[in-house]
This record gives structure tokens, sequence and C-alpha cells, in this order.
């Protein structure tokens, strides 16, 4: 059965790669937390995983909120060929994580096989995703799945309530830091070239 | 009650104040400024631990505050650091009025500061990390205010930090729970460039300090100047609480080696890109890599006084930043344009002169610290002499360029560029400056203090 939230980290990370529609976006990133919930409750008590999957909710509830309400963004020009540029480095990206997370590379003791998987393929993603996007949701996007791919191997070795609740804080607080920059600031002036 | 405590109940009480008084343009920097010193002061000399009697009443203040299991601690190892930072808001939150940085810097910086002291407080120390994630957050608010543009520079510094927190907390749990020393040469080797990974980014050593160059011609130096005095302070703080904590770390000479190569090439990359550059704003941003670049040369030069001279040459770099951001941000009005000396020459002069006392030029509040470290250098560092010189005699050389071009005759004549509020603080910034370089023995006793809270690293 842990091969189920394995498989869905690896598919909503290629997703965000590729998609386009804020909206939806912020959907499959909401699969992915819980598909991250779902493994950090591998190592954690089940009600103690849960405290990600609410901070995962709420961030993703915050986001959808802020992209309900901000000005509509104007049409990136990527195309499909953009889509397909994307959909092609985050083959490669994921066929270099699923090599390297073969092997317990962070060397976590008593970590599950297919926690140290989803380790490898959500940082690679969460990189991969930081490299070519600029907009702030997106960036923020990067940033959640990198750390969600470290909380992940994290959680093993460091299951302290506190740690768990200061981590989650950093979710919330991205979401609100980019709910900010989304409906206070000024969109930047940089044309989105890789998007 | 315990004192960690009171100051969160204390911050949080002013940051919901100042954003009610937001909109106000003189009140909320008072508030903050005159709240911030006394939190700083309290900080600093409080007695704690201990029964005292306030106006009668008998009250013991305890240094310890647990919450979810994890205390923050206010012990003597701390209370410098988070005293400094408390007295550096409290500075530049009372000047910010001159300069309006904007609306969210107030609060942003408050909540900020808070999330700083629970980095230096937090028990144990390695959790720090994520602190100072939540802070850096905190510092985008300060650099994009309401109705500025969105920089990608801000964007990137949430980047480094995130990936500074990952490689420290994972550090941490090396530490604590796999045991490593020396006589574990793999693992050390490990821990040491992870934590140079995290060190890096917190310190702003070249590639990782791009976030702050790219962000400088654009957003209001007062605020970057804080923001960067801020994250600086306390990653050094850090540095040196890793280095007093773990005695194996400081016999290891490849740490102090990496430390040593770091401060230089900060020196030479900072020098080099400040005297080529056409921005005015960033000149500053590569000058402050060079000044840290000089206080990594003094925590990794193996001298006795070593880290009490990168403690000096903190405290004096909040001056010198906050001189050359009062001045910079006054003559933004004018688009640093040609003859822009002449539109506003206090404000000019106050940045010159801010970049002079960054570069530890003669007379400046930076001498006296690089003094004392070229002095005490051995034959064997004298490489790391002669960058120091280099670096204070080409920045003199970039300083003296842009002063012919603000002050180049037979251009625009003076107007009303410099408000009074602006010019006096420039005035008190720059006598300050001034002030330390011909008596750096009032920056001492908050030296001796930190240096208290560091006993293995103390001379």
């Amino acid at each position: 059965m842990n091969w189920i939230p394995l498989l869905l980290v690896a598919a909503t990370a290629t997703a965000l790669v590729v998609v386009e529609r804020p909206g939806i976006q912020i959907g499959i990133l909401a699969i992915q937390y819980s598909s991250v919930a779902w493994l950090t409750s591998l190592a954690l008590p089940p009600q103690v995983a849960a405290v990600k999957l609410v901070a995962g909710l709420i961030a993703c509830g915050i986001l959808a909120l802020t992209v309900a309400k901000s000005r509509p963004a104007a049409e990136s020009a990527s195309g499909i060929a953009g889509r397909a540029f994307r959909a092609i480095a985050g083959i490669l990206i994921m066929a270099a994580a699923l090599g390297i997370g073969q092997s317990n590379w962070m060397r976590v003791p008593d970590i599950r096989p297919e926690a140290i998987m989803a380790a490898a393929i959500l940082m690679s993603m969460g990189l991969l995703q930081l490299g070519l996007f600029r907009n702030p949701l997106r960036v923020s996007i990067g940033i959640i799945t990198l750390l969600s791919g470290f909380e992940i191997a994290y959680s093993v070795i460091e299951p302290a309530l506190a740690i768990l609740a200061l981590l989650a804080s950093v979710h919330i607080g991205l979401a609100i830091v980019v709910s900010y920059l989304s409906l206070e600031a000024e969109p930047p002036d940089v044309v989105e070239g890789s998007e | 009650m315990s004192a960690p405590a009171l100051i969160f109940v204390l911050i949080s009480v002013l940051v919901v104040a100042t954003l009610g008084l937001r909109r106000r343009s003189f009140l909320p920097f008072a508030l903050a400024g005159v709240s911030s010193g006394l939190i700083g002061l309290f900080v600093l000399y409080a007695p704690l631990d201990q029964a005292i009697s306030l106006l009668g009443i008998p009250l013991r203040l305890a240094s310890s505050w647990e919450i979810l299991g994890r205390p923050l601690s206010l012990d003597p190892q701390d209370r410098a650091g988070v005293g400094f930072l408390f007295l550096v808001g409290s500075l530049f939150f009372g000047l910010g009025w001159a300069v309006a940085p904007g609306r969210s810097f107030v609060p942003g910086g408050l909540i900020a500061l808070g999330l700083l002291a629970g980095a230096l407080t937090v028990e144990p120390f390695l959790f720090a990390a994520i602190f100072l994630e939540l802070a850096a957050m905190a510092c985008v608010l300060i650099l994009i205010p309401p109705g500025a543009r969105s920089e990608r520079g801000a964007l990137n510094l949430l980047v480094l930090y995130s990936m500074a927190m990952m490689a420290i907390l994972f550090t941490g749990w090396l530490l604590e729970n796999v045991g490593v020393t020396s006589v574990t040469p793999e693992l050390a080797l490990r821990v040491i460039l992870l934590l140079g990974l995290g060190f890096v980014i917190l310190l702003f050593v070249p590639p990782f300090h791009y976030w702050l160059p790219s962000i400088a011609h654009r957003v209001n130096p007062y605020s970057l100047a804080f923001v960067a005095i801020i994250l600086q302070s306390s990653g050094m703080f850090f540095l040196l609480r890793f280095l007093d904590n773990f005695a194996w770390m400081r016999a290891d000479p490849r740490v102090s080696a990496a430390i040593q190569a770091a401060g230089g090439l900060m020196i030479v990359y900072g020098t080099l890109v400040a005297v080529t550059q056409t921005s005015f704003p960033k000149i500053a941003a590569y000058v402050l890599l060079a000044d840290i670049g000089v206080s990594l040369i003094a925590v990794g030069s193996g001298l006795t006084i070593g880290t009490e001279i990168a403690m000096g040459l903190t405290g004096v770099r909040v001056i010198s930043l906050a001189l050359w951001a009062l001045g910079s941000a006054s003559m933004s009005r004018t688009g640093y344009a040609r003859g822009a000396g002449r539109k506003a020459p206090f404000s000019t002069a106050g940045g010159l002169v801010g970049l002079l006392s960054l570069a530890g030029l003669p007379l400046t509040a930076g001498f006296p610290w690089r003094w004392a470290l070229l002095d005490n250098l051995s034959e064997g560092s004298r490489f790391s002499m002669l960058l120091m010189i280099f670096s204070m005699l080409a920045i003199l050389w970039a300083v003296l360029r842009w002063t012919h071009f603000f002050f180049e005759s037979g251009t625009t004549e003076r107007d009303d560029v410099e408000k009074s509020p602006s010019t006096l603080a420039v005035a008190l910034m720059a006598g300050a400056c001034l002030l330390l370089g011909f008596f750096p023995q009032l920056a001492t006793p908050w030296v001796a203090q930190a240096m208290a809270g560091l006993p293995n690293l103390k001379p």
C-alpha cells in the first residue's frame, strides 16, 4: 500500500512543473501534501503526521484565496513547446531522482525505502521548479515541494512535536508571504521567459 | 513570569499597535524605536532568575520559557546578541521616519526581530535555523512594502534561507545524535560541508549573496540595510555559538582555513565589483560583502582577540550602514544622477562617509577594529593583511570617483530634495560614526558582554 503515496508524490511533483493554471496547481499541491502526510505517517503516529496535512491544507487555502482575489495574470506565452520542454526536464530530473532514491542517500537510519525515494523525488523536483520559474506562486510551490521532501526524511530522525509545529509554520508563512506579494505588491516587471 | 514570554507579549502588542498606526508617519516609528530600545536594555541588564523588588512589589523573572516542550532561554550566552538586535531595531525604527521606508517596515521589522531573538534563545540552538527562515519571510515584507513592485531578489532570499535551514537542521541532528567528533573524520567532514553550506548563505558569502545586489537598486536602501544587518549579525552570532560549543570544530584546521578562505573571497570579490559598479545603491552591497569578509578573517585567524574584533566590527557596521542608508535613501529622490550632491549635499556626504566607514577608512567607526586586526595578524597572515589594505585603498578610490560624480560643478543647483528630518538623522549618524572612530572604547562594554557569553572563544 505504501507505494500509492510514492506514486502520487511522483505524479504531483511532475504535474506541478507542467501545469500552468494556478487553481489547478493548488489542487495538485493539496494532493501532494496528503501524500507527504501519508509517507510521514510511516515514521510518526498518524495523528502527529496529520499536523503536516492540516498545515499544508491551510497553506493551500491561503494560496487558493490569493489566486481568487488577485488580478488575472497576463497569459504566459510558453505554449505547447514550453510545456513539452518542462515535461522533458521533469522526466529527466525524475529519472535522476529515482536513481538517487534507490539507496539511503541521506543515510537516515530506519527510514523506509518509499520515504527516502519520495524525499529524493520531491527535493529534485522542487529544485527544478526553483530553477525554472520566477513567478512568486510557482517559486513558493517550488520551496514547498523541496521542504516537503526534506521533511519526510527529517521527521524520521527528529519526531519532536515542537519541530513539527515550527516546520508547519514555515509552510503557512510561505503561503502568507506569497499572498502578500500577490495582493499588496505590484507584479514584477520581468517577463516570464521560462514559463 | 519569564523574560522571553514577557518579550514575546510585548512584541505581539507592539506589532498589533504599529499595524493599527501604520498610516501615521511618525507615531509607529517612535513607538517601535523607544520600545525596542527598552527591550534591548532589559535584555542586556535585567537581573534574571533572582528575586528583585520593583516599586515595592517582589518579582522574579525567569530566564527560560518552555513552549511545546522546547525552552527559549535568555542565557548569558544569548543576551548580548538579543540585546544587540533590539538596539539595532531601536536605531533603525527611531530614525526611520526621516526616510519613510514603507508602511510594512515597523511591523515587519518587529516580527523579524522577535523571530531572530527566538533563533538566538531556542534550546537546543540548532533549531534556530527554522526561526531564521521565518525571520527571512518577515524580511520580505520589509523589503517589499505595500504598493511596491514585487522583486525576484526577495524571493531568492527565501529560497536561500530554506536551503540553509535544511542544511543546518540536518547537521544539528548529526551533531546531537550521531556524536560527531574529531575521531570520526568522515562524519566530521560531512558536518563541515553541510554546515558550510548553511553558513555561506547566512553570511552572504558569494555566490550566495546574489539576492542582495539584485534588489539593492530597486528597494529602499534603508530597508535593505536593516534587513542585511539583522540577518547577517544573527548569522555571525550563530556561527560563533557553533564554534564556542563544539571543541572539535574549533580545533579542526580545515574549519579555520575555510572561514579564512571565505573571508578572503568576500574581500576580493566585494572590492573588485564595488570599484567597477555604475550603480550607487549596489556599491554598498559589495562594500558590505568586503566588510563581512574582514570579520570572517578575524574569526578564522586563530587569534585570541579575533572573535572580539569580529564582534566589534559587527557592532560598528550598524552605524556605518545606517549612515549610508540614511544618506542614500534621501539621495534616491535625485535618482543618484550626476550632480546629485549639489541637490542634496548632506545626504550625499552621509552616504559617501558611510561607505568609507564600511570600508574601514581612518577617522571612521570601522577603522579602529580593522587596525586592531591588522596589528595582530601574524607573519603567516601577510596575504590577509595585504587583501585588507588593498580593499581599503580600492574602495577609497571608488568613493572619490563617486564624490567627483556627485559634486561635479556646472550641474544642478541645490533645491528642496533634502528634508530637515533626514538631514538631522544623517548628521546624528555621521557624528556617531566619527565618535566611534575616535573613541572605539565606547563599543567595548557590549563587546565584553558578548564575549562573556562565549567562554571558549574568550581571550
